[in-house]
């Protein structure tokens, strides 16, 4: 059950933020986060509630506490994070790093080609 | 909203031939570096933002015929009028020319409901990446971790903060906050918000997405060439492969629908791997492009004399050679389209006058109308005569016949607005409204309503109509004999579609015009009995297209309304009498206004 609890990076620098000061209170935690991250006490609420829907830490009457401990929790994970990531359109307006189609699998190969060729020309 | 909506419509026309040169400059241009292709499309942005083009001889943009006309209404109503139009409308719009937004004028709002959406997008999308990033969390600086991202990307305009996706590998990342600061240091967080807002307001040219799609390629091209112009091939490599793993999750991008050629990653990574540093020339060489491009798309070529006059209109035929030359060839074009009116050698009265009989069926309710068209051969022929030698408002307007005996001339019709408040008051009549020149001399100037329409003869004998004038602008053009009055009909062939569509309503009406050859056409409808109730401005100007009018303008209607003729040949009536050809309140034609001004037609000398 464990196995499956995968964070990404932001929710785990959360998840740090209960394991260092828990017993907790959801009041304290937005005052943390709002320092640390400058989260709103919203999305505080939300990403908490996930973390305890995943399992890793219950909210009893405003108190939060871990049901897996950080040492646990790390033991067990890979420290690889998963690619929770939004995959929407992305407004152009934005400078973005790559903003175009999902290349498909020949497309990746061809490049992946291209920058293997150029390795061999070189030398 | 309409002029802005006319401007923008011209400026685009004109940024369309710089978007286009920029595009083959942009392939020309291949081996120079990649920051040339940004200014030039910065050129586009200047262009389109700057609402004034400057002159100049060494414009490229193709001279088009899309002059801006000014736009100006008028209360040029006779009170007699108010009571039989229909809607109880006195105003008639004026305008000096057919332009886009005056053909359909549902278009300026269509383009307010499209920069609208577009926007809207702006802000949605806006407000959507600020959600997603709700639950990032600081890395260092302004680098920043985000879970629901899935590429790095800058978002902020003040403090832009850089978000990478959680999933980033620390061999990527070097290479990718390379690249996002380079993005920094050159403002393209400003540039390409800056880009689409370009793009919303001229969201109707499609040349515009088209440059705008290419400005978002360079930018990333010219930023990538910045990063890895210091790299040695082994950090290209890394790079490639950073901007292949990054690139490979993210999606189409909606604003940017038009994807052509290759996948940018992979234009990209060819980029990045087969860059060498430009050779010193190729900048120089692209410089001086930037430099003559801007020179030659930001400015247009030099007005000729006819379009400085801006919403005056010559016949090019008449006008003299050595502005002929300049003149756009699709003003020309209209006047050659005009049918060949001329009349035989026999149909010409011995006195170079024809005076023909009109009936005519009304763009109002079909209703019949009944005019008198008086052609002359020779505009030199025409002029304008005044009631007295020292117009004022003590001395009463006399009635075009009385005026006819003084001048001893062959015709008048009568001529330009007056002053005429509504009252029976002796006054009523004896001062023109506007400008009056007769002989060359400025005879009235009263510019407390300076938008009357104006049709004057210049010294060349050329019918010159506009929809405003001044004192200067008519000595600047040399203006003989003209008057104010107004709307105008018909410049450089082309009807006056405000005037043609506008809710003019019918009754006497008079118009001056003139053809390609140069005669004059007097148009009088009658009106306000059953047989003729009276003619709209649409009547007016269907009248003087069938009669091959070139330029043509109204004069004061209603009961200024007249037509006189002295009948040398006894066609009228008894031979040498002065008849009254138009209006049917004859015979007795004192009914008719007293009035200052008058068109006359002088003897052949």
């Amino acid at each position: 059950m464990m196995a499956e609890i995968q964070l990404g990076v932001a929710e785990s620098r959360f998840a740090d933020i209960i394991w260092e000061n828990e017993p907790v209170s959801s009041s304290t935690l937005v005052k943390l986060a709002g320092e640390a991250f400058q989260w709103k006490r919203t999305t505080v609420h939300t990403v908490l509630r996930r973390l305890c829907d995943k399992g890793l830490f219950r909210n009893q009457e405003g108190m939060v506490t871990s049901v897996i401990s950080r040492e646990q929790f790390y033991a067990l994970q890979s420290t690889q994070f998963v690619d929770t990531a939004f995959h929407g359109s992305f407004p152009a307006f934005l400078a973005a790093f790559t903003k175009n189609r999902s290349l498909t699998k020949a497309e990746r190969e061809m490049v992946r080609e291209m920058i293997e060729e150029a390795k061999e020309e070189s030398e | 909203m309409n002029a802005v909506f006319e401007n923008l419509v011209h400026i685009s026309m004109m940024a369309n031939w710089l978007i286009l040169a920029v595009m083959l400059l942009r392939f020309l241009l291949k081996k120079a570096p990649r920051w040339i292709t940004c200014a030039l499309w910065a050129l586009v942005g200047v262009r389109l933002i700057c609402p004034f083009s400057i002159e100049s001889p060494a414009s490229l943009v193709p001279q088009t015929n899309f002059i801006m006309q000014g736009v100006v209404d008028t209360n040029l109503i006779h009170p007699e009028n108010v009571p039989l139009n229909p809607t109880g409308m006195i105003t008639t719009g004026e305008t000096g020319g057919l332009s886009v937004a005056q053909s359909l004028p549902v278009l300026p709002v269509i383009w307010c409901i499209g920069v609208f959406l577009m926007l809207c997008y702006f802000a949605f999308s806006y407000l959507k990446m600020r959600r997603l990033v709700r639950e990032a969390v600081p890395e260092q600086g302004n680098v920043w971790i985000c879970d629901a991202v899935a590429t790095p990307f800058i978002l902020g305009i003040l403090r832009p903060r850089i978000y990478l996706p959680s999933g980033i590998s620390q061999a990527n990342r070097a290479y990718v906050l390379a690249h996002e600061r380079s993005h920094l240091r050159c403002k393209d967080h400003w540039w390409k918000p800056l880009a689409f807002l370009l793009l919303a307001v001229y969201w109707f040219d499609p040349f515009v997405w088209a440059a705008y799609a290419l400005v978002c390629r360079d930018i990333e091209f010219a930023c990538d060439e910045r990063v890895i112009s210091r790299y040695g091939l082994s950090e290209k490599k890394a790079y490639s492969q950073a901007l292949l793993e990054c690139g490979s999750h993210s999606r189409l991008v909606l604003t940017c629908p038009i994807a052509f050629g290759e996948k940018a990653v992979i234009q990209r990574v060819r980029n990045v791997l087969n860059y060498k540093r430009p050779r010193f020339w190729i900048t120089l060489v692209s410089l001086t492009v930037i430099a003559a491009t801007a020179v030659g798309f930001l400015t247009v070529p030099v007005k000729t004399e006819a379009q400085n006059a801006d919403n005056v209109a010559v016949i090019p035929e008449t006008v003299p050679p050595e502005t002929e030359a300049t003149l756009p060839t699709q003003e020309t074009a209209a006047a050659e389209t005009i049918p060949e009116n001329d009349l035989p050698e026999e149909e010409w009265w011995s006195d170079g006058i024809r005076i023909e009989d009109y009936q005519g069926k009304s763009s109002y309710e079909g209703m019949s109308f009944r005019g008198h068209i008086m052609i002359i051969r020779d505009p030199s022929q025409v002029y304008l005569a005044t009631s007295s030698p020292t117009l004022s408002m003590d001395t009463p307007g006399i009635h075009a016949d009385e005026a006819m005996k003084l001048e001893h001339s062959l015709a008048a019709v009568n001529a330009g607005a007056f002053f005429d408040d509504g009252t029976a008051g002796s006054y009523v009549g004896s001062v023109p409204l506007g400008l009056a020149l007769s002989g060359s001399e400025l005879v009235w100037k009263d510019m407390r309503i300076s938008d009357y329409g104006f049709a004057g003869f210049n010294q060349d004998n050329v019918l010159i109509v506009a929809s405003s004038m001044t004192e200067e602008k008519a000595k600047e053009l040399g203006i003989r004999d003209g008057c104010s009055a107004g709307p105008v009909l018909m410049m450089n062939g082309k009807p006056n579609m405000e005037a043609y569509n506008g809710d003019s309503g019918y009754t006497r009406r008079t118009a001056v015009g003139q053809r390609a050859d140069g005669a004059v056409i007097f148009v009088c409808v009658d009106g306000r009995i059953p047989e003729s109730l009276g003619a709209t401005y649409a009547d007016m100007i269907d009248i003087l297209t069938e009669y091959g009018a070139v330029n043509a303008c109204a004069m004061e209607g209603g009961m200024s309304t007249a037509m006189f003729y002295r009948d040398a040949e006894g066609r009228y009536g008894e031979k040498g009498e002065i008849q009254l050809i138009s209006n049917s309140l004859a015979p007795n034609y004192t009914l008719t206004s007293r009035m200052p001004t008058f068109w006359m037609v002088k003897p052949v000398e």
